[in-house]
């Protein structure tokens, strides 16, 4: 009775909110006519001197952002030879991407990172993405046409994005412009890539994007070295490590309406159970998300409204794959082929959510935002299955779902032009975690126009995935269902400088972990638990110059003070680079030609060597059309990551030797 | 302590769903109320009384009695920059071009380049750098990056920057009573200035 008497009250509600915008929207279109067209009449000086309220969703600048942010243009990226979205994010500052043994990629921020647990947050635009079961991210999946360019947040954003921003923001922002346009990418072991964007322009029923792409790859040889961890020993042994794409993006925007349908499929692929190099694995992903938006905005008030429901699994098939008998019986098959799937195309691994956020504006140096965000995680059973007969021999996990349900808030308070302070918080509810809070607090002085200093304080929190609650796969994998959201705090003292030509941040972090989620393997058995606390402090430095219009500089640095030592509470940290640096630059010269190169430097960690990376990149311009050259790993490194994922010395290999990439871009 | 939230919940799948798929035609014109992109384009439209352009620009846009308001990009200025169709002055009145890439723009009196587009802002500045074309943005850092009319928020005010070695090279004028309102002038090439 109690539920139905919500559902009227609900419904009501709907009905009362948007009948009274319905009656608003005729007054309001008339006002907003009238207004316009009286501003038109207003002598010069008077305009000048018209009084505004900035809208909450005015773009800031980077010198009052209370964040740490870095961002990069796509195409700008391309000129230093960084033309996939993988290198992209390695070249921002305190972020390293390296492969996972069973080939994908990963993304550590800091030196935070989890094998079945990403914690960092990935965003489509506005709209988290990543896999229930694992978490994992679609690094391949997004069409590298599509995008416009990437913003790092570095540090926790859990107050905004919920869980899994522990470490960090990465938001993919697509292209919104009008220049249509098609490539086509070719190397070695016949490594074909194709992609194309495509736009409608503004017309009267909207405005439509679409972006996709397309690639094929043989693999490069990639060589594991031998390895004994004192309970098993590893033979050295060759794979094909193969990268594959199908993914296509779509935008539409009607005025303040967005609606956004992504799918791909990627395959990767690498070595897994049991670990073995004759254990080749097929890895494939393939994830749908489909979102709905719309953003009000008044002069006091902001609403911003959305929906967004995200299909996303994996598939692993594996060679010569032990059978799962039940506990404590696995036996090996040679010349076997089986792995671990979702049923039912995966149709019941979701995360569907829904939300709020309002923004008002009492008076001109206070702003207000709340908001309330539910989200439904779901994941089918997933099963052991024999490639042979097709049928299932196991199960990892039954199936399994949990929702989850936010609120938050934020009061930013400007007491003068010069100073700025924030105040915010996320209260989050899970069906199987519980329930908790974590603060923001952000205090930002501006010096003046083009400098600042930051001190920002913020909690991450990050729920533990189904993989770490509920696997099951003895004697190889066990979950722990009492597991809790770790917590990470984060105080970043920064300073910026920014003038039209010159982007200058610097900052100090300290980061304290609770509860941090980590894997161990004791006797061959990984388990998952929550560690003692710990800290880790650092430094980053990042700079981006235009010296002229011809010419482009980046270049950053990040320092984490505990990189590549051994610690007994922070188990993960000898597997973090105690210094990352990366160098890049551009210049267009002879009208038609453009040069670029980057260098990206990795610290030794664990049982890998350093690493410098180094890409050059020609592109020749002519009319409508872009020639480009790209030569990966000049210095022809051998590419070898510590299998940090499973907190192992063994090292991965993570990247081809020096190779070369044509190209050829249109635009229309 | 564990705190239930199932009216909460309930609430949200129940109100935020239907709202977003009943409301977004309602809302989406309900867009109009904040006043910091129409007094953007309402500068735009002055910008027409107070720019000068070189005899054989004005001479080709007298005999097409117009002229054109290029607009590169979509953002809410933009919404308001195409109803300034049809308005103007004396012997011109304004029309709304929309190039599609920076190869369009030679037909351009005034150009608004959206800070969504700064990743072509190069090529569009390179377009049109030896036209006369007068460019606009309210990128950050437009000026100093070699546009002729930046925006920007200071305090409570929508204010311009100006560059006007960038607007003299091609032999724009900009009058001084539109430079008195401005916050920020470029009036000398950074290279002289080094000197």
């Amino acid at each position: 009775m109690l539920t139905v008497t919500r559902q009227i009250i609900c419904t009501l509600l709907v009905f009362c909110f948007v009948s009274g915008f319905s009656q608003a929207r005729a007054n309001q279109k008339a006002r907003d006519l009238a207004d316009f067209e009286a501003l038109l009449t207003l002598p010069l000086e008077e305009l000048a001197a018209l009084k505004v309220t900035v809208s909450s969703l005015e773009p800031e600048s980077i010198v009052e952002t209370p964040a740490i942010i870095s961002r990069y243009e796509a195409r700008k990226m391309a000129s230093l030879g960084l033309r996939t979205l993988q290198d992209m994010l390695a070249f921002i500052p305190g972020i390293t991407v390296q492969d996972h043994l069973f080939g994908q990629p990963f993304v550590s921020m800091r030196g935070i990172y989890e094998g079945f647990n990403q914690k960092v947050l990935f965003l489509l635009d506005d709209t988290p993405y990543f896999m229930p079961s694992h978490s994992d991210v679609p690094i391949l999946g997004i069409p590298i046409e599509a995008i416009d360019h990437i913003e790092v947040i570095r540090g926790p954003g859990a107050v905004y994005y919920g869980t899994n921003a522990t470490a960090g923001v990465i938001k993919v922002v697509t292209r919104k412009d009008r220049e249509n346009s098609a490539v086509v990418r070719a190397g070695e072991n016949r490594y074909v890539n194709g992609g194309a964007y495509l736009d409608s322009g503004a017309r009267s029923w909207g405005r439509l994007n679409a972006a996709l792409e397309l690639q094929r790859d043989d693999g490069y040889r990639a060589t594991y070295p031998a390895f004994n961890d004192g309970n098993a020993s590893f033979a050295q042994g060759d794979i094909d490590k193969k990268r594959e794409t199908s993914s296509a993006l779509m935008n539409y925007r009607y005025k303040d309406f967005k609606a956004q349908a992504h799918v791909f499929e990627t395959l990767y692929t690498g070595i897994a159970e049991p670990r073995q190099v004759q254990n080749f694995n097929e890895l494939t992903y393939k994830g749908y998300l489909l979102g709905l938006r719309n953003d009000w905005k008044g002069e006091r008030t902001s609403l911003s409204l959305y929906t967004d429901y995200n299909n996303f699994y994996p598939r692993f098939e594996i060679d010569n794959f032990f059978s799962d008998n039940g506990p404590g019986s696995v036996v090996f098959n040679n010349g076997s082929r089986g792995g671990f799937r979702f049923p039912d195309n995966g149709r019941k691994n979701y995360r569907w959510r829904s939300g709020l956020a309002a923004g008002y504006r009492p008076r001109k140096p206070v702003r207000l935002l709340l908001g309330l965000e539910h989200e439904r995680r779901s994941s089918e059973d997933y099963e052991v299955f024999d490639g042979h007969s097709g049928g299932a021999t196991g199960s990892v996990y039954e199936s399994f779902n949990l929702s989850e349900s936010s609120l938050y808030g934020e009061v930013d308070f400007r007491p003068g032009a010069q100073w700025r302070f924030l105040l915010g918080g996320r209260y989050t509810d899970n069906s199987i975690t519980g329930s908790d809070a974590v603060p923001r607090l952000s205090a930002i002085y501006q010096v003046d126009d083009r400098q600042s200093l930051k001190l920002l304080y913020s909690v991450g929190f990050n729920a533990p995935s189904f993989t770490q609650l509920k696997a099951d796969i003895p004697p190889f994998v066990t979950g722990n269902t009492n597991l809790k959201p770790e917590k990470v705090a984060s105080l970043d003292l920064a300073y910026t400088y920014a003038r039209g030509d010159l982007l200058f941040v610097a900052n100090i972090w300290k980061m304290h972990a609770d509860d941090f989620i980590m894997n161990e393997v004791v006797n061959g058995i990984k388990s998952f638990f929550n560690a003692e606390t710990f800290s880790r402090e650092g430094v980053e430095l990042d700079l981006q110059y235009t010296p002229g219009p011809r010419t482009k500089l980046y270049s950053n640095l990040a320092y984490y003070r505990g990189g590549d030592t051994y610690s007994v509470r922070d188990t993960s940290r000898i597997f973090s680079p105690r210094w990352t640096f990366n160098l890049g630059a551009y210049r267009h010269f002879a009208r038609r030609s453009t040069a670029g190169f980057s260098l990206r430097h990795i610290g030794a960690r664990a049982s890998a060597k350093s690493l410098w990376l180094v890409n050059l990149d020609y592109q020749y311009r002519w009319e409508r059309l872009q020639l480009f050259a790209t030569v990966e790993n000049l210095l022809d490194e051998e590419i070898l990551h510590p299998n940090m994922a499973e907190l192992s010395e063994r090292l991965v290999p993570g990247g081809q030797e020096r190779n070369a990439k044509v190209g050829a871009r249109y635009l229309f | 302590m564990r705190i239930k939230m199932p009216g909460i919940r309930h609430c949200i799948i129940h109100i935020v769903i239907p709202v977003i798929l009943l409301s977004f035609p309602v809302l989406s014109q309900a867009d109009g109320s904040d006043r910091v992109p129409k007094i953007k384009a309402a500068y735009v439209h002055q910008f027409s009384h107070f720019v000068s352009w070189p005899d054989e620009a004005a001479e080709t846009a007298r005999d097409r009695k117009h002229l054109i308001l290029c607009i590169f990009g979509d953002d809410r200025v933009t919404h308001y920059l195409e109803r300034l169709a049809g308005h103007g002055h004396g012997a011109f009145s304004i029309e709304i071009s929309h190039p599609a890439s920076p190869s369009q723009l030679r037909h351009c009196e005034l150009l608004y380049i959206t800070p969504s587009q700064e990743g072509e802002l190069q090529k569009v500045l390179v377009a049109v750098a030896d036209l006369p074309v007068l460019t606009i943005s309210d990128m950050p850092g437009f000026i100093d990056r070699g546009g002729m009319i930046g925006f920007v928020v200071r305090g409570d005010r929508v204010r311009l920057e100006i560059n006007l070695p960038a607007a003299q090279r091609v032999r724009l004028h900009i009058s001084a009573k539109l430079i008195e309102v401005s916050l920020r002038v470029i009036t000398v090439h950074a290279r002289e200035a080094a000197r």
